[in-house]
């Protein structure tokens, strides 16, 4: 598990990996988160910059690099047990 | 010029007037043509180089970091080594192999990310799963390099510009905007390599017959792939000072100084076509991996456990790739805490086995017999490397099992077939639950963070492409 990813004084790095509820489109060049939330605030997706993968045993794990106009956000979704994650986050300075 | 768009240097594009994309499902393919008269043949080579790939996909993933320099390091110490460096961090003097002190104290405001491999392996198989839809000959060179044959798929370079450049769009827009990468289209390998190194970011350079003089006029000798300083300083003792004058030099004053080396220097600045792309990877020669060792896993006393790490992960590679060992080799780096420094004592050990294996207890054990052999258990343990080689077939011959103590009432397989089948089975464990789910005995006390994850040197393991059923490519006579 790394515990520092991320170097840069007035950015603010932040490693969270608590579960979220997700709202997604289903488009024609594959799903998207658009809003989630966390706690008790909802987080608008404004875009999806990275899709990526990687696999846990069985498991595909789909991580979104998303943005909203202050923050960048990873969230996941695992294959087999359908849930999102908020893994990290990342406020600009 | 816009993003993502690269200007075409060398022969004078002549895009297509019509806008038809190229097709995708029923791709037919003109057969080759070869010109007889000469030793030349007409291949049409293309070589796709990311640009500043691992930071690009990390500024592509996190907008904030965009425009910024840009370091990403394996590990985020001081002295951890930035491993690829983003093109602001490069024009303001970063380089790869540079400390993090070193490019901090060179760019203060310069960011700093941990490499993540699996997100770069993801990006990768996702744009070399394009490449695929280009042509059926894609060599995988490294996890941002790959060399496509795309001689009968297009009628001259100048189509296989226009298609290239759709490529590159293509990656734009299905991958990441943030993601450029340098184009080169020849005739040849080792020519389609250089024409990508020409123009970076997002270049497109096409190198023909004609123009190639000119091209190598502006070159400098070390611009030459294999062209190191020392090898310069030899060339430049034969009164060659350029890549030009290099191809007009006699090819037997070539030969006669670097002998075979000399010769295909000379064949490749001279068109001729000395290496294929390789679709299909060649076998190894060795299997194995590394780990410079934080001082504080030395004094914890997790050498053993790192090495088994070390051991049992290549195994696992053995086995994937239908691959048995016949030698086992260990090397060692010592600290030097005397002189306040790490000083990398080259210490080796190789043990021959017996038989060829692949099973995790047998190269597991010998491995750390190794270590024993050279290490007294005190002095601290900086670097580890284990590294299997001499690949064979087992002989399948039986064997009295000395090690097989059990009672005559009841019959046991010997020991070497047990330790396969464990082995077997420890892979069908972690391919279904993950790596962490199982683990050897000796591996206890080895942490998340020990011997971890990374891309080797023009490694593409683990890069998975989406391609097209090639019963679609069918090849059709030209005339």
């Amino acid at each position: 598990m790394r515990l520092l990813r991320f170097f840069f004084p007035t950015m603010l790095y932040e490693k969270i990996n608590e579960p979220i509820e997700v709202m997604a489109t289903f488009r024609k060049e594959g799903a998207e988160p658009m809003t989630f939330k966390w706690g008790n605030t909802y987080y608008q997706v404004n875009k999806v910059n990275l899709v990526h993968t990687e696999h846990d045993g069985r498991e595909k794990i789909y991580y979104f690099s998303v943005s909203n106009d202050a923050t960048s956000y990873r969230l996941s979704f695992r294959s087999e047990s359908l849930k999102w994650m908020l893994e990290e986050m990342c406020q600009a300075g | 010029m816009k993003h993502g768009e690269g200007a075409c240097r060398g022969t004078p594009v002549a895009c297509p007037g019509d806008a038809t994309d190229y097709l995708i499902g029923a791709r037919h393919r003109r057969a080759p043509t070869t010109d007889m008269a000469s030793s030349h043949a007409t291949k049409l080579i293309a070589h796709i180089d990311m640009n500043s790939y691992f930071a690009s996909v990390e500024q592509q993933a996190n907008p904030f970091l965009r425009g910024r320099p840009l370091g990403v390091c394996a590990y985020l110490h001081p002295h951890g080594c930035v491993i690829a460096a983003s093109i602001e961090a490069k024009e303001r003097g970063m380089k790869v192999g540079m400390s993090m002190n070193d490019a901090k104290r060179l760019i203060p405001d310069a960011v700093f990310v941990e490499n993540e491999p699996a997100k770069y392996r993801s990006t990768t198989s996702r744009i070399f799963s394009i490449f695929h839809e280009v042509t059926d000959c894609v060599e995988h060179h490294s996890i941002d390099e790959a060399f496509l044959d795309l001689t009968g798929w297009y009628r001259d370079a100048a189509e296989a510009a226009w298609a290239l450049s759709r490529v590159r769009r293509r990656i734009y827009e299905e991958v990441g905007e943030w993601l450029r990468c340098s184009i080169g289209i020849a005739p040849t390998r080792f020519l389609a390599k250089l024409g990508s190194d020409i123009q970076k970011p997002s270049g497109l350079t096409i190198i023909t017959p004609e123009n190639l003089d000119r091209i190598l006029a502006g070159m400098d000798l070390e611009d030459i792939c294999g062209i190191g300083r020392r090898m310069r300083r030899r060339i430049e003792a034969l009164g060659i000072r350029t890549p030009l004058e290099l191809r007009h030099a006699p090819v037997s004053n070539l030969m006669h100084a670097f002998g075979k080396m000399g010769y295909l220097l000379w064949a490749k600045l001279n068109l001729y076509d000395v290496e294929s792309v390789v679709f299909v990877p060649p076998r190894p020669k060795s299997v194995g991996h590394s780990y410079c060792i934080p001082r504080r896993a030395s004094r914890e006393g997790r050498i053993v456990p790192i090495l088994t790490k070390l051991a049992e992960k290549a195994a696992r590679r053995l086995r994937q790739q239908d691959l048995f060992a016949r030698m086992v080799v260990v090397s060692i780096g010592f600290d030097d805490e005397a002189r306040g420094s790490f000083y990398q004592g080259s210490d080796h050990r190789s043990l021959h086995l017996e038989e060829a294996t692949n099973d995790s207890f047998t190269l597991v054990r010998s491995a750390v017999r190794l270590l024993h052999d050279s290490w007294d258990g005190r002095t601290t343990v900086r670097f580890l490397a284990v590294t299997f080689t001499a690949f064979g077939e087992p002989s399948g011959q039986g064997r009295f099992e000395f090690e097989d103590h059990a009672p005559r009432t009841t019959y046991h397989a010997p020991v070497s077939s047990r330790v396969n089948l464990a082995s077997r089975a420890i892979d069908q464990i972690k391919d279904c639950h993950g790596d962490r789910a199982i683990m050897l005995g000796r591996q206890f006390g080895v942490t998340a963070d020990d011997a971890p994850d990374r891309i080797g040197f023009r490694k593409t393991d683990g890069v998975e492409v989406k391609s097209l059923n090639r019963a679609n490519f069918t090849a059709i006579d030209k005339n």
